[in-house]
């Protein structure tokens, strides 16, 4: 349909008024229903139903179809139009239907073809009876940018109350979603203003502890540039959090960003600069928590080829924190060390992955890190991981993992003053005297096991058993021995995320089950 | 009562259980076709006059005056089930599909039969297919993590999708989606906190597909928000 006509450079406004306006987001279609009255160019149609493809950009009008401009008025028994070039092909309600093309949307200035023209210009599709994202009576399409639904009630979420206007953008950029706001039992974004590069939200949120709060936030996008998000979660409330994330592509090579919140009378605040350096990657990080602050430079390799599909890298940093109050504990060391500069090096060692019996495929990574601080001290971390993996059908996966991590914080001579011997009391009172002989020396082992059923895209079961072995580890001190999960996650609608889950952890510290997590989103 | 009067109230009562208020009167069906097996097509209303029934893709075909001046205004949009007589006029018009009715293609028609021919009507049909997205994470990806597909379906929704996990270093996910959309995603582990991100650490461009047929997607994911 309008095949040869080019697209029009201004944006153009297609206004649809209608007893019921339904918005399916996943295929962003405006099906229309009911005294469907359309405007677009200064032309109007009436008409019984309308189906408007928005990511397209044309309409099927149908039923009793009248194009109107002043006083011409032209009956079809379909319409279908293309919005940007605002031309038109309609069949006919004649006794002999026939097809019409309208150059410019006129209804005094057509032409009779012989056949459909190419292209889906009659393409639609039925719903029939789905719910939709949005119903509305009235909608603005500003084509390429953003539909505007009023008054916008949500049919397919029960816990989403109405809302006197929401601006759909269509800017498909994730950064424009991008979210600064803390994760929450249940988030409804109600969009309030905006276009392709910036948008206005309203978020109707249930906070666990808090309960019911709004949120505002604001984006401002230059396409994958840059971005720029602002938040206010719960204003008024103690929960008040606010948040600023900025991220910005300088060149190819070059990237920056800087995030900051404020929550709890405490601000936290991060810089990161990324560039590619010949082969290397160079990164600076300067990070602020209340008074404490740091700063670190590092170097990386990229993932190198060893041997046999094995990769290794290798990363160097050298760096500095600050805390007014002294980075080292007074009571080991009554000196104050308010400023104290460390260096690092890590190495990283990946195996490629191996298919193994019973088809099974299994990989493993190796790292190794040790820190010199300023001050006579090293901290060493040496840590594994194997993972196997099995696919028992298409709906049924399996999944083992093994790590095991070491960490060691040496403080030579002084170890016994930053260590003491020191009884643990246990959550149920007692007192674990096997404590005494932690010496800053950490061993962790995590064994894991994950089942999950996918019988569709959209819902999922996850069940976890998660066994540890930890040092220092005692009932209710350190990380349950013994844990499972059990975690279902399912899309009613296209729109509408729902994820419920628990987990039983045996009793540990005389906790048996969690309490039930909810989380609703869009 | 009669057979076509039974088959007209059973698919009456389908309807209202499927549509609920959307249920609208049906029309008994015609007495041309074989009482026993009657033929039916399945297509989208798009519009409806004296003379003609107008259906998803421009397809037109003659209204025989057997479908009586029953109001279809509801119908609109809706998929329809038609039957047609000796002559090829359209004589019933259903919601449901008939009991016993035989389901054709509308693309089975003789194009003489129809008033305007869409091109290809049964292929343009906006029908679903499915895309297999398989990505492919960096090693040191923590091992008890689930990785998630994000859509603009969702407006990019951090957990939209939960992959599965085909290997250790590999998730895939099967999409079902109209034929001819497009679909713009990326890749996180549960939240924009840990998104993918390039090799040096920098944000990525989204991944964009054309639903043109089922097809399998390959990514790779360099790095982690969280794991540089």
């Amino acid at each position: 349909m309008c095949a040869l006509s080019a697209r029009a450079d201004a944006r153009t406004t297609l206004d649809v008024r209608a007893g019921t306006l339904d918005f399916y987001s996943d295929v962003l279609a405006l099906v229309a229903h009911d005294r469907v009255v359309a405007t677009i160019g200064g032309k109007t149609i009436a008409a019984d139903y309308a189906y408007i493809d928005v990511y397209h950009d044309r309409a099927v009008f149908g039923g009793d179809v009248h194009l109107r401009e002043g006083a011409s008025d032209r009956a079809f028994a379909t319409l279908a139009v293309d919005i940007d070039a605002i031309c038109g092909t309609g069949i006919t309600a004649d006794e002999t239907p026939r097809i019409l093309a309208l150059a410019k949307l006129d209804p005094r200035d057509e032409d009779v073809l012989d056949a459909l023209p190419t292209g889906d210009a009659f393409t639609v599709t039925a719903f029939d009876g789905r719910a939709p994202y949005i119903r509305a009576r009235h909608a603005v399409l500003n084509a390429h940018a953003s539909v505007r639904l009023t008054p916008a009630a949500f049919p397919s979420n029960l816990f989403a109350p109405p809302a006197p206007t929401f601006l759909y953008s269509l800017a498909a950029n994730p950064n424009l979603t991008t979210s600064t706001l803390p994760a929450a039992t249940f988030d409804q974004p109600l969009n309030l203003a905006g276009g392709k590069n910036a948008l206005l939200a309203a978020h109707l949120r249930y906070l666990e502890g808090t309960g019911g709060v709004i949120a505002f936030d604001e984006h401002l996008v230059d396409e994958d540039r840059a971005y720029a998000v602002a938040s206010l979660d719960a204003p008024a409330r103690a929960a008040q959090t606010l948040g600023l994330s900025a991220y910005q592509r300088m060149s190819d090579k070059l990237t920056q960003s800087f995030d900051t919140s404020r929550s709890f009378g405490l601000t936290v605040a991060h810089y990161a600069f990324n560039a590619e350096v010949g082969r290397l990657y160079g990164r600076l990080d300067v990070g602020q928590a209340g008074a404490s602050g740091t700063i670190e430079t590092s170097l990386r390799t990229r993932e190198r080829p060893l041997f046999g599909g094995a990769t290794y890298r290798l990363r160097a940093a050298y760096g500095l924190d600050h805390n007014p109050f002294g980075e080292l504990n007074r009571a080991a060391d009554p000196l104050n060390y308010p400023l104290l500069f460390r260096t690092s090096i890590q190495a990283d060692l990946a195996s490629p992955l191996f298919h193994g019996p019973f088809g099974t495929s299994v990989s493993a990574t190796l790292s190794d890190a040790q820190t010199w601080y300023a001050y006579p001290r090293t901290r060493s971390s040496l840590g594994s991981t194997a993972t196997i993996s099995k696919r028992f059908s298409s709906a049924l996966f399996g999944n083992a993992s093994v790590s095991t991590n070491f960490f060691a914080d040496d403080y030579g001579r002084a170890q016994l003053k930053f260590f003491p011997p020191t009884p643990v009391v246990l959550s149920d009172g007692s007192t674990w005297f096997g404590a005494d002989a932690f010496r800053g020396f950490t061993t962790s082992r995590t064994y894991s096991l994950d089942l999950y059923l996918t019988p569709r895209p959209s819902t999922d079961v996850r069940l976890n058993i998660t066994r540890t072995n930890d040092f220092p580890q005692f009932n209710g001190y350190g990380r349950p021995i013994t844990v499972a999960r059990v975690d279902v996650r399912f899309r009613p609608i296209p729109n509408l995320g729902i994820a419920i889950g628990r987990s039983d952890q045996f009793g540990w510290g005389g906790v048996r089950f969690s309490r039930w997590s909810l989380s609703v989103t869009p | 009562m009669g057979r076509c009067e039974v088959l007209a109230l059973v698919a009456e009562r389908d309807a209202l259980k499927r549509i609920g208020a959307l249920a609208f009167a049906l029309v008994a069906f015609g007495t041309s076709a074989r009482a026993d097996e009657p033929q039916v097509y399945r297509s989208t209303l798009l519009g409806i006059s004296t003379t003609a029934i107008t259906l998803e893709g421009g397809a037109t075909l003659r209204r025989s005056p057997a479908l009586g001046a029953r109001d279809f205004t509801r119908a609109l949009g809706h998929t329809v089930y038609v039957q047609l007589d000796d002559d090829g006029t359209v004589t019933a018009l259903a919601l449901v599909l008939p009991r016993h009715a035989q389901l054709l293609p509308l693309a089975d028609l003789p194009q003489a039969t129809f008033a305007i021919a869409a091109r290809s009507a049964a292929q343009q049909a906006a029908d679903h297919i499915t895309l297999t997205i398989v990505v492919a994470v960096p090693p040191r990806t923590p091992s008890g993590d689930d990785v998630y597909l994000s859509t603009d379906r969702t407006g990019f929704a951090a957990a939209e999708l939960r992959m599965n996990r085909i290997d250790p270093l590999h998730w895939a996910i099967d999409v079902p989606i109209a034929r001819g959309s497009t679909l713009v995603y990326r890749f996180t582990r549960g939240s924009s906190a840990n998104g993918e991100r390039d090799a040096a650490g920098g944000g990525v461009h989204a991944h964009l597909v054309l639903a043109d047929a089922p097809k399998r997607t390959k990514d790779n994911v360099a790095s982690w928000a969280d794991v540089p």
